[in-house]
């Protein structure tokens, strides 16, 4: 039986005003070189200088990702040669990164799994290129730009593992708010090395560079899988090499050998020195850490009693569940806050497509809605009447209530005469009636809410009708 | 003590894109293997692999960047060196493959 290693390195771009070590601006744009700056093109005797933004956004990821800080940030340079890199070397960190020996808790279906984490780094993006037919064509607006690589241990086993652990990286970038990890605009790529094995021995690793989204990481490693499976099963060798995937036919190729192992002679970034990262910096920016997807799910579900289900729809982004507990906090009730967020709120997110920050409603209107079903003062089909209205105009559930003069007539002896005239305006019926026919009653409440405009509580007004009827006549 | 052959100096030049002469190589081999011997030297020293090796002779202040925009060149300038420009983008021959 054959069993696959997988490790991945993850390139996140961060998001800051400024690039890191270039004052050029690190914002996304389709107009080529406009963000650009003497240090990011390599020019004669540019010198980098920190972005601090940069610096506590990666510690603060690493501390999110559980890993070791290092007493003082310092860099190294990578050295090679490519169009997409106009200084000849990359600086990054490679003697000690923002983070060593951390790990994340993926959930599995059958349970929590911990990926273990090499390390996090720090480094600068390189130019993008553009290949056409006979030419290829150089941004630099992405030279520059602030990158954080992750690092995990070869203890990934399947490619469902391997995407899990995506997701619940870049959940937890959005989270922490470096980044929107976007991978339509290159913001999130992805090195996919597996190997496969018969034996307790890792197998010979492959490396796939550069892979774009996470549904193409899944393809190049059931690809790799199935390829390396096949050359062991033939009685063949599996070479240690770097392969490209090819989007378009879901195949990797060979890039190069191992004997071609490009050596990036790394040593020390001379141009910055060593930075000190001190106690007090380090619980600053820990206090900024918000509690993650994980750990609010289960939250949810252990403190909230809520489904699973429920749980995971909530936390999905940090915005809606931001919203959910500042409505619990409110002393709205849990199920009823929930019910209301997963349900008509999110509903109305995902067909107009806009985010929670963009309607007028807040934690305070939910309470509000929700006391006013419980207090019966509408019912819960008015409730959503009001609900739509609010998302509308924005206006509070009261006063959305007053002004369409919604109120429920809850009062038992208003209630009380209605029944009666209604009974007394349908006498024929109501002699004749049989508990045993359970359609007439529904009649004689029917014709209560007509009376009413639908403003008597159903529950209220059933109660009496079977109080009344029996009597009536006799 | 490890030895920097004539074929390894071969294989950097190749990969650093140098191409020297043959009496070239012959000086570098021997340079290396004066460099090399006076590594092992070093090597020797009692307690060596304790000591941080050390990058910055200087203990400096160093000064964080605020997150600011502060420069940027326009795009005129950007690519006024370029020999090549398509678009504002810089045009150089078809490179695939080797990206990092």
């Amino acid at each position: 039986m054959y069993k696959a290693t997988i490790g991945l390195e993850i390139h996140c771009e961060f998001e800051s005003i400024s690039k890191v070590f270039s004052p050029s601006d690190n914002s996304y744009t389709d107009a080529p070189n406009i963000h650009v700056a003497p240090q990011d093109l390599g020019f004669p005797g540019i010198l980098p200088v920190l972005n601090k933004k940069s610096i506590e956004q990666a510690l603060k990821m690493s501390m999110a990702l559980n890993c070791k800080t290092p007493d003082e940030i310092v860099f190294d340079r990578k050295n090679y040669y490519y169009p997409d890199l106009p200084k000849g070397y990359q600086i990054t960190q490679f003697n000690k990164p923002v983070g060593v020996n951390g790990y994340i808790d993926i959930e599995m279906e059958d349970g929590i799994k911990r990926i273990t984490i090499q390390d996090i780094h720090l480094e600068e993006d390189s130019a993008s290129l553009d290949h056409y037919d006979t030419y290829s064509l150089i941004d630099y607006n992405r030279a520059g730009r602030t990158l954080v690589e992750m690092v995990t241990d070869p203890c990934i086993h399947s490619k469902e593992e391997a995407l899990k652990l995506l997701e619940t990286y870049r959940s937890i970038i959005l989270y922490c708010g470096v980044s929107q990890a976007r991978s339509d605009r290159g913001q999130m790529r992805c090195d996919v090395n597996v190997s496969v094995s018969n034996t307790d021995e890792l197998g010979c690793k492959v490396e796939m560079k550069n892979i774009n989204s996470f549904y193409n990481v899944g393809r190049a490693i059931d690809y790799e899988i199935k390829r390396q499976t096949e050359v062991l099963e033939s009685g063949g060798v599996v070479e240690q090499e770097t392969r490209r995937f090819d989007d378009e036919t879901g195949i990797t190729y060979k890039m190069r050998d191992k004997a071609d192992a490009v050596d990036y002679k790394y040593f020390p970034e001379p141009n910055i020195p060593p930075y000190p990262v001190t106690e007090q910096w380090l619980n600053e920016i820990r206090k900024t850490i918000p509690m993650l997807q994980l750990e609010r799910k289960q939250k949810y579900i252990s403190d909230y009693d809520l489904s699973a289900y429920d749980a995971e729809v909530l936390v999905k982004t940090k915005e809606i569940s931001d919203f959910f507990n500042d409505c619990v906090k409110l002393g709205t009730d849990p199920k009823k806050a929930c019910n209301w967020i997963t349900g008509m709120l999110m509903g109305y997110l995902n067909e107009t497509d806009i985010s929670i920050k963009d309607v007028p409603i807040t934690p305070e209107m939910i309470k509000e809605l929700v006391d006013l079903v419980d207090k019966k003062t509408i019912s819960s089909k008015q409730a959503k009447e009001v609900f739509e209205d609010m998302i509308e105009s924005g206006n509070n559930p009261k006063k959305i209530v007053e002004e369409k003069r919604m109120m429920q007539i809850t009062d038992d002896s208003a209630i009380h005469d209605v029944v009666m005239e209604v009974l007394k305006e349908n006498d024929e019926q109501a002699r004749d009636y049989n508990p045993e026919k359970t359609r007439m009653i529904d009649f004689f409440v029917g014709q209560v809410m007509k009376k009413t405009r639908g403003k008597a509580n159903p529950a209220k007004t059933m109660e009496i009708l079977r109080e009344e009827l029996p009597k009536y006549g006799k | 003590m490890k030895k920097i052959t004539k074929e390894n100096i071969q294989d950097y030049a190749l990969k650093l894109m140098f191409k020297m002469k043959e009496d070239e190589y012959d000086t570098f081999e021997k340079e290396f293997e004066t460099i090399l011997k006076h590594m092992d030297l070093i090597g020797q020293i009692d307690g060596i692999e304790n000591v941080e090796p050390m990058t910055f002779p200087f203990k400096k202040d160093v000064i964080l960047r605020e997150d600011v925009v502060t420069s940027t060149l326009t795009t005129e300038d950007a690519i006024k060196n370029a020999k090549d420009v398509i678009y504002d983008e810089v045009k150089v021959p078809r490179v695939v493959g080797g990206e990092e």
